[in-house]
């Protein structure tokens, strides 16, 4: 699969204007989102972050710290309760609901849970960006097969997602992320049902984004050998405030489930 | 034949309603036959209560047209004097030299005894010894106006006593009660059209419901608002045109029987039939037309006010 792709004029302006950035970001859930016996919840408080274009984070913590919190109002599905986000330098608040959506198509996002459309076979799954942007299947199907048979999955193409092991669909997931060369690419525990090798394949298709197209990364995950290995800036965040590490730490309480 | 067939596919138009309708795309919402199955019997009935309802609209219409045209298109005159035969062959001849008169022609005393029987003047022999009233029963031109009151202006000018009735008194109550009938017909048709409407869009917002996590996935992928609205429109247009399209077909079905009832020889509640021409079968064509319209449209605002929730 080529994934080399042409910076637009708008990223060559500005190179080194951070492509994420929270500035005192808090989220608070009401009672409509979680009922915590009546009470808000605040799951983010006071966050300040700044991404760089090109660069590759860890995103790490304990269960119920506030990662997919984080995660969310990365990938637009929730807004800030106060502060401001910024995402390839554009303030989200100023963003009408028309223009989200072009916005969303620069970012790729795996969900933990994989989120494939249960009905839609391997390659109608992959393509689904495509047909969300409205482009013809002549257009895009050279693609889907190319990066199917590089992830090991050509030949069930025509299978549905319940069919395939939770490895499998992993990789079918981070595949549809990658397929449209996000600018941003998040990905919630992207390797935690695979094994070792195909971990390691998935990191590199992953990694291949970012160094071709020059896709900011950010990979949430409770696997700090992973993170210790990649020697790549850390996002540490405890009971909903994130301190910004640019190596990895040398003391492992924010991490997880080790902590030791 | 091949030729013919792509030639037709490749038609802007059929490409359009391709399109509108979603056929020859995967459908990136799932169906759920469950739920689709209940929805297209219900409509399906609905819409042929509709057909049914707008057909009788029809046969009231037609009826009503018929009663009142009848009335609008004859007049009596009631002479008064003077009543002897050669007068009142007189006042026929002045009556046919009318503008706007087809014809006229006095009413025979057997015919006029007729009359009076019906309304309950059975009294036999007694009957002959009745001074019966002298009356010309005129024919008007449907275009004539003001027809009874020229009448009335010249049989006075030549020496006449009458009385010109229009009918008026009736018609203006036929008239009042076919009003009454087609807007009775009218509201059935719309409530069944209302009724029609919410439950599509009722099991709109419940297939959203259940779909709910694909929906998200789109919108989190880039989707925009009117690519999420259009799959489930051509979802629910496609099930409004197939369930209009039984509807249609079932109220043909029962026309049918209703129409071979009457030829039996059976009930006054299959009468109607008998006025509804070939043409008036236009009525089940559009139906499916109309069912699709409707559940494009209740689909497309519960798929609009779903996707408000999201962020």
């Amino acid at each position: 699969m080529n994934i080399k792709n042409q910076q637009s004029p708008q990223d060559k302006k500005n190179p080194n204007k951070p492509w994420v950035k929270f500035e005192n970001v808090c989220l608070t859930y009401n009672q409509n989102q979680r009922k915590d016996n009546g009470q808000r919840t605040l799951a983010l408080d006071n966050v300040n972050l700044s991404l760089k274009r090109g660069g590759v984070y860890y995103l790490t913590g304990p269960s119920g710290a506030g990662k997919s919190s984080l995660l969310k109002l990365m990938y637009l599905a929730l807004r800030p309760t106060s502060g401001k986000v910024e995402l390839f330098g554009r303030d989200i608040d100023n963003l009408s609901r028309n223009e989200l959506p072009e916005l969303r198509r620069e970012i790729g996002v795996v969900f933990q849970d994989f989120r494939l459309l249960p009905h839609l076979n391997l390659f109608d799954n992959l393509a689904v960006p495509f047909r969300t942007r409205g482009q013809e299947p002549h257009e895009y199907e050279n693609d889907v097969i190319d990066l199917l048979g590089w992830i090991g999955l050509s030949h069930k193409v025509n299978q549905l997602p319940e069919t395939l092991s939770g490895g499998e669909q992993q990789r079918v997931a981070i595949a549809r992320a990658v397929i449209c060369k996000p600018r941003l690419l998040i990905a919630d525990e992207p390797t935690g049902n695979v094994d070792p090798q195909m971990g390691d394949l998935l990191i590199d298709l992953i990694m291949k984004l970012n160094q071709y197209r020059g896709s900011t990364i950010v990979i949430a995950t409770h696997d700090h050998e992973m993170v210790k290995r990649a020697g790549r800036p850390v996002l540490a965040i405890e009971a909903g405030k994130l301190t910004q590490y640019e190596t990895p730490p040398t003391h492992l309480r924010f991490f997880g489930r080790d902590k030791t | 034949m091949r030729f013919y067939f792509s030639k037709i596919f490749k038609n802007p138009f059929f490409q359009y309603f391709s399109k509108l309708l979603g056929i020859n795309e995967v459908a990136l919402l799932p169906t759920n036959g469950k739920q689709a199955r209940p929805l297209t019997i219900v409509v399906s009935i609905m819409c042929a209560l509709g057909c049914l309802a707008a057909l009788s609209a029809r046969i009231g219409f037609r009826a009503a047209d018929a009663w009142t045209s009848e009335l609008k298109s004859a007049l009596t005159i009631l002479v008064e004097a003077p009543k002897d035969e050669a007068n009142i062959l007189r006042a026929v001849q002045i009556t046919q030299q009318t503008k706007g008169v087809k014809s006229a022609s006095s009413m025979s005393r057997e015919k006029a005894k007729e009359l009076l029987k019906n309304y309950g003047a059975n009294i036999g022999s007694l009957l002959d010894e009745l001074p019966l009233p002298n009356l010309i029963e005129v024919g008007l031109d449907t275009n004539s106006k003001d027809t009874a009151k020229e009448l009335q202006a010249n049989l006075s000018a030549q020496g006449f006593k009458v009385e010109v009735d229009d009918h008026s008194r009736y018609s203006g109550e036929i008239v009042k009660t076919s009003a009454v009938l087609r807007g009775a017909a009218l509201l059935a048709l719309l409530a069944l059209m209302i009724a029609s409407v919410a439950s599509i869009a009722f099991a709109a917002r419940a297939a959203l419901e259940t779909q709910s996590e694909c929906v998200q996935i789109l919108h989190l992928i880039g989707a925009e608002d009117e690519f999420v609205i259009h799959e489930v429109q051509a979802r629910f247009t496609r099930l409004g045109l197939i369930a209009g399209a039984y509807g249609a077909i079932g109220a043909a079905i029962l026309i049918i029987i209703a129409n071979l009832i009457m030829q039996m020889g059976a009930s006054d509640l299959t009468s109607g039939t008998k006025l509804l021409r070939w043409w008036d079968f236009w009525i089940l064509l559009v139906a499916p037309l109309i069912s699709a319209i409707a559940s494009a449209l209740a689909a497309r605002i519960a798929a609009r006010d779903t996707l408000k929730e999201l962020v």
